[in-house]
């Protein structure tokens, strides 16, 4: 994963690969290639270096309904109904 | 006018409608159960419905496939107007199928289409003598 970090003023201050703790002056962070936008880093001050923000995550929709496997049975049992075995 | 259902709205009055589709199909070129739901459930194949049956289509270089389809009630020219729609939403200048109904082969007519070919199905007597 290729991560860009970038400061207050949008400027790109590294592009690096793998978990490496983001520069202390970095401001916001994005995935290359992730559409969604840049997520915004909070500086935690005791420490002096930036913390990651969570992005926040979109509610996940329940899949309603049976399941693959079981609409290949419920298939299978309709077939079966339909010619009478 | 059809209604794409996804395939998490797909329940059993779909798959009914599917065994049905399948049944009337003849036994050598029947499809795969198995690989109707995997298509339907990976994107490749999508299922229209309307209100008493429905078909499902995929789309090949240019092809409008229809792989399934069922209807009691017969409107020609609803379907036509339907496939006409969908084939040039997808960009198809083209609508084949293995579906054997002559009620389809008589839309795909009625919107400028051509039957090149059918399959016809002959029940043969396992002795060869009558």
């Amino acid at each position: 994963m290729r991560k860009a970090y970038f400061d207050s003023d949008g400027k790109c201050l590294l592009v690096q690969t793998g978990m490496i703790e983001p520069p202390p002056d970095a401001a916001f962070e994005a995935e290359v290639g992730d559409t969604d936008g840049p997520n915004t880093l909070e500086f935690d001050k005791a420490k002096g270096k930036p913390k990651r923000k969570e992005r926040h995550m979109p509610t996940p929709v329940p899949r309603s309904g049976p399941s693959v496997k079981e609409r290949l049975a419920l298939l299978e049992a309709q077939v079966a109904a339909l010619t009478g075995q | 006018m059809i209604r794409w259902v996804p395939f998490e709205q797909i329940g059993i009055r779909q798959l009914t409608e599917i065994a049905k589709s399948l049944l009337a199909q003849p036994e050598h070129c029947r499809l795969d159960k198995a690989d109707i739901i995997d298509k339907l459930e990976a994107g490749f194949w999508r299922l229209f419905e309307w209100d008493d049956g429905l078909f499902i289509v995929h789309t090949d270089n240019g092809q409008l496939v229809i792989d399934a389809m069922t209807a009691s009630i017969w409107h020609r020219s609803l379907l036509a107007d339907d496939l006409k729609r969908l084939a040039a939403d997808w960009l198809c200048d083209t609508v084949k199928t293995t579906v054997f109904d002559k009620r389809l082969a008589d839309a795909i007519v009625k919107i400028g289409g051509r039957i090149e070919s059918y399959d016809v199905i002959l029940p043969v007597n396992g002795t060869g003598h009558e």
